[in-house]
């Protein structure tokens, strides 16, 4: 089989999402720690709610840069 | 009255139906559709001679996004906005003014008014929770239009049409499609030519139509029969957080915003954030604190960035796996993901719009803080 360059386009898109593995674990944690703390604290549950969503927002960023990346690569090319 | 307003309400729902099928389901029967050639700049749909500063002006499909975006806005808030208006006068003249029902004014009824008083309220509530109640009136009409703007243009993907409809034209590029596969259906073969009566027949299977009215530069160089040529669409509305150049004035605008509420609540204090001279007198440790002012004045032109690609990164991405999606399987299938869609819409609003309450109380807290407790 021949390997064209657009095959290695694809390759490398499919490489740079490899950094959404680190954003993917930091959500979980972070959901973790916000489920934990409404279990014990069910009263404060719109604050932990806001504070997490606007946490899992700026670590969800760091899974978008990789997105942005892998996706420049296959629609702009290099 | 209730009685209209629920026919109103069924036969938009049938339009919006059967304008759905015929742009999503209709094709993928077998009357030919292709999968949209996706460019992450937008499509230019007319091109002028006008220029401005050198640059041509183009209209672009994110540009007709754009002003739909803006009259719905309009549309949406201003009879919001005047029945409060009304409301807040009666209420002033007349603490115990009743309506025609014999309820009190403020009392809310049901209806457009009462649910975008409830989306006015969640985030003002929001917005004072987090810098307080001084600045929180001031800052609120900037957050919720960057908020209410960014929701309904997120919510354009799922105007009938968007995305799917617009003129097929040459390809540029190698990628594309036979013109079979995209014409077959004469539903898919809407075209501003066509609409304007120039004529144009969509048979002449060459570039030169295209080349000549300039939607493209020049035919592709290494096709060399005419058979081999590939056709694209380009949609007439595309969503228009999907364009950089939205989401990047977006954040600008909302950078902008955090240093003026900085500057107004600190005063020249808030220079000393990222220019912290003073701290150069005490010595190496202060050296350290005027290297960390610098990293931030670079984490303020980051944040323009991270705001930019988030939000265009989200609607993108989103974009590509509705095509996606409906593409593969007509039916049922991609409801859930447009659910999925409706849902990152809402909350990349929600979050463009917190993050910059956010950063506005970030901005707002002195340096001085520090220095004054280290003195003390």
């Amino acid at each position: 089989m021949e390997i064209t360059d657009s095959a290695f386009i694809a390759l490398a898109a499919g490489l740079a999402m490899l950094g959404t593995i680190g954003p993917g674990i930091g959500i979980g944690l972070l959901a973790q720690g916000a489920m934990q703390s409404i279990g014990r604290n069910p009263e404060a549950a719109g604050l932990i709610q806001t504070n997490m969503i606007l946490a899992i927002a700026l670590t969800e960023a760091i899974a978008i840069y990789a997105l942005v990346v892998a996706l420049v690569l296959i629609f702009v090319g290099v | 009255m209730n009685n209209n307003r629920t026919v109103v309400m069924v036969v938009v729902l049938i339009a919006s139906a059967a304008l759905c099928a015929l742009s999503f389901t209709l094709p993928s029967i077998g009357w030919g559709v292709a999968f949209p050639v996706t460019e992450v700049a937008p499509e230019t749909i007319v091109y002028t001679d006008l220029k401005f500063l050198g640059f041509p002006l183009y209209v672009k499909n994110t540009l007709v996004s754009f002003i739909i975006t803006f009259v719905l806005v309009l549309a949406l808030a201003l009879p919001a906005g005047a029945v409060a208006r009304r409301k807040l006068a009666e209420y002033k003249s007349n603490p115990k003014a009743v309506d025609a029902d014999g309820n009190d004014v403020m009392v809310p009824k049901a209806g457009w008014y009462n649910t975008f008083e409830a989306v006015v309220e969640f985030m003002f509530n929001l917005t004072e929770d987090i810098i307080g109640s001084k600045w929180a009136a001031s800052a609120f009409p900037l957050v919720f239009t960057i908020f209410f703007f960014t929701l309904v243009a997120n919510w354009l993907h799922f105007l009938p049409l968007t995305d799917t409809v617009g003129i097929v034209h040459c390809s540029a590029r190698k990628e594309g499609y036979p013109v079979e596969s995209i014409v077959g259906d004469s539903f898919y073969r809407l075209d501003v030519r066509q609409i304007f009566g120039r004529g144009a027949a969509y048979g002449a299977r060459d570039c030169e139509y295209d080349i000549e009215h300039g939607y493209i530069e020049e035919a592709p160089e290494d096709v060399e029969r005419v058979d081999e040529l590939r056709y694209v669409i380009t949609p007439f509305v595309r969503t228009l957080t999907t364009d950089l150049n939205y989401t990047f004035s977006l954040a600008i605008i909302a950078m902008v915003a955090v240093q003026i509420y900085g500057f107004r609540e600190l005063g020249p204090a808030y220079l000393s954030k990222f220019f912290n001279f003073p701290a150069l007198a005490r010595g190496p440790i202060g050296l350290i604190e005027f290297a960390v002012g610098f990293i931030e004045l670079i984490g303020e032109f980051l944040k323009v960035l991270s705001f930019a690609l988030r939000l265009f990164g989200n609607l993108f991405a989103g974009t590509v796996l509705l095509f996606a999606m409906v593409f593969l399987v007509a039916f049922a299938v991609p409801l859930p993901f447009f659910f999925l869609e409706v849902l990152i819409g809402a909350l990349q609003a929600v979050v463009f719009a917190m993050l910059t309450i956010v950063f506005i109380a970030v901005a707002q807290v002195g340096h001085g803080h520090h220095d004054e407790d280290e003195h003390h």
